[in-house]
Order: C-alpha cells, then sequence, then structure tokens
C-alpha cells in the first residue's frame, strides 16, 4: 500500500509492522549454530546404528561399574526427557558412557 | 527453479533413506540457517535452538521414509522445529522469565553498530519490540516468527502448523494487535527512532 494513501491508524499498523518484522530479522541475522551440531548428530546416528548388547553378566557388571560413577541427577530419568536445558548435558553424559560402554563390550 | 529445488530435495531425501550420511550433510548445511533462526526467536535460547536443530535433523534421519520426496522439505521442517519449539514453551515457562535482551546481545554483531548514538536508540528499540514479544503466547509467538521471520504466507504457515488458514489468520491477528497496542504507545514517545523505520 502506498504511504501516502493511508490514514494515521493504517499507517501505525505498517510501522508497528515494519519494526516486529526488522527487529526479528535483525535479531538473528549474524548468529549461525555451532560446528559442534553436526558433530553430535553424526554421533548420535553412529550410537543408534550400534545394536544393543545382550544382557550378559559382564554387561551388567560394567554397567553398573559405570553407572555408579554418574552424577546423581542422571538417575532422575524424568527430569532428563523433559527437555529441560539446564539438564541435557546430563542426558549427554548418560549416552557418551553407555556408547563408550557399548564399545568396550 | 522451485521445482529444481524439490526434485534435488528429493533425491537428497531419497539417499538419506539408505543412510547416506553425505546427503544429510548436504540438507543440513542447506536448510540449517533457516530452522535455526526460528528455533532461535521462538525459544530465545541459543543451545535449546541449537538442540532443535539438532533434533530436527536426528527426526529428518529416522523418518526419511515418511517423507514426500516429490515436495519441498522446507515446510517439513519447519512443522517439525515449530512443533518441538512449542513442546519447549510448553513445558518450559522458563521462556516469560527469560531476559531476551541477554540472547539478542549476544547473537547482534556490535560491529554493525558504530555510532553510540544510534546503538543508544537501537537497544532502547530493541528492549520495546522484546517486552511487547515477550506478552504473547506460544500459539501467536510462533505464528508471528513463521510471518515476519520466515517471510511465510497464511496458507503455508496452516500447512506447516496443520491447522486451518483461519487460525493461522486469528492467532496472527491477535498477536499484532497486542504487539501493536504495546508498542504504539512507545513509539509517540520516540518518534525520531520509530521514523528511521517509515
Amino acid at each position: 500500500m502506498n504511504l501516502h494513501k493511508m490514514n494515521k491508524n493504517q499507517f501505525n499498523e505498517h510501522r508497528v509492522d515494519y519494526l516486529v518484522r526488522y527487529y526479528l530479522q535483525e535479531s538473528v541475522a549474524n548468529v549461525e549454530p555451532s560446528p559442534q551440531v553436526w558433530e553430535r548428530i553424526q554421533l548420535q546416528i553412529a550410537g543408534d546404528a550400534r545394536a544393543p548388547v545382550a544382557s550378559e553378566p559382564v554387561w551388567h557388571q560394567a554397567l553398573w561399574q559405570r553407572l555408579t560413577k554418574l552424577p546423581l541427577a542422571v538417575f532422575r530419568l524424568p527430569d532428563l526427557f523433559e527437555g529441560d536445558p539446564q539438564k541435557m548435558p546430563l542426558a549427554r553424559v548418560l549416552f557418551t558412557e553407555l556408547r563408550l560402554l557399548n564399545d568396550w563390550v | 527453479m522451485a521445482h529444481n529445488q524439490t526434485t534435488q530435495d528429493g533425491q537428497l531425501i531419497g539417499r538419506v533413506c539408505w543412510g547416506d550420511l553425505d546427503a544429510l550433510g548436504e540438507l543440513y548445511d542447506k536448510y540449517r540457517m533457516q530452522v535455526f533462526r526460528v528455533a532461535l526467536s521462538i525459544t530465545r535460547d541459543r543451545e535449546v535452538a541449537e538442540d532443535i536443530l539438532q533434533e530436527v535433523f536426528l527426526k529428518l534421519y529416522n523418518f526419511s521414509d515418511r517423507i514426500d520426496p516429490s515436495v519441498s522439505l522446507a515446510p517439513w521442517l519447519y512443522r517439525v522445529t515449530a512443533n518441538l519449539c512449542y513442546t519447549h514453551i510448553s513445558r518450559h515457562r522458563r521462556w516469560l522469565l527469560t531476559a531476551l535482551e541477554d540472547v539478542i546481545e549476544s547473537v547482534v554483531a556490535p560491529s554493525s553498530l558504530t555510532c553510540p548514538e544510534r546503538q543508544a536508540e537501537r537497544s532502547e528499540l530493541r528492549a520495546i519490540v522484546q517486552q511487547a514479544i515477550n506478552v504473547l503466547g506460544p500459539s501467536q509467538r510462533i505464528v508471528i516468527v513463521l510471518y515476519y521471520l520466515a517471510d511465510l504466507s497464511l496458507k503455508e504457515i496452516a500447512f506447516i502448523l496443520e491447522v486451518p488458514e483461519g487460525t493461522v489468520k486469528s492467532r496472527l491477528h491477535y498477536g499484532r494487535k497486542i504487539l501493536r497496542r504495546r508498542l504504539e504507545k512507545h513509539l509517540k514517545l520516540l518518534p525520531e527512532v520509530a521514523y528511521e523505520f517509515t
């Protein structure tokens, strides 16, 4: 719409629209995700591709030894799966531990 | 051009179905910025946005056989991104408490703001807009971001969110109404800043 033909109300609406668009685009214009994201994706895919190890006694024993070394908060599973970003590192710790264990077994 | 893009995406998706990580990498390079910026605008948390980006492409890898290769991949990616953002916002009301200014300050390059006066004006304006956006609920916020940031039409947003076009129109209408009510009040106080953008 031509700015000259707008009434005051339309002009204000246009101005606010422009402002919100400008602000949103500016706020993310110079930001990029870290390269680690793609590395994590590859790691997760590689981890998922490995078949789980059969529950043999030695596996149980090793798992127990590993788990006892993890922070207690890791065991609060409901929190882990609620996607709280504060707790995501713990989920990653658990994932890494299990992957290492899988490699070891 | 768009048809070529779709064909190219379709071919890459076909390769991803066979577990081709290079094909996933090509799609990641092509779409990561769009996904990340939308996620960041909605969640206002860089780490969460990166987690969402990661989750979106893991879903693409795991469910590639369910994606129609004959249509553009972008709407599917936006849909998954919006759903993950919505889940995050719904579960964590932290976004109401998070200072958006911290995020914005960390993502806007200081080099783009040279003059101290302009920098101060922009900061003030940014703070006003962010306060207005803070008030929006998750549904309105997602629509506002897809409309203003991703430049999508109402029809495209309706397709992405799997809701009727009228619902999108309504969310956009009330979202804008809230934004206008909040911003107009301040713009009267900041004429010199406002005129810069008109």
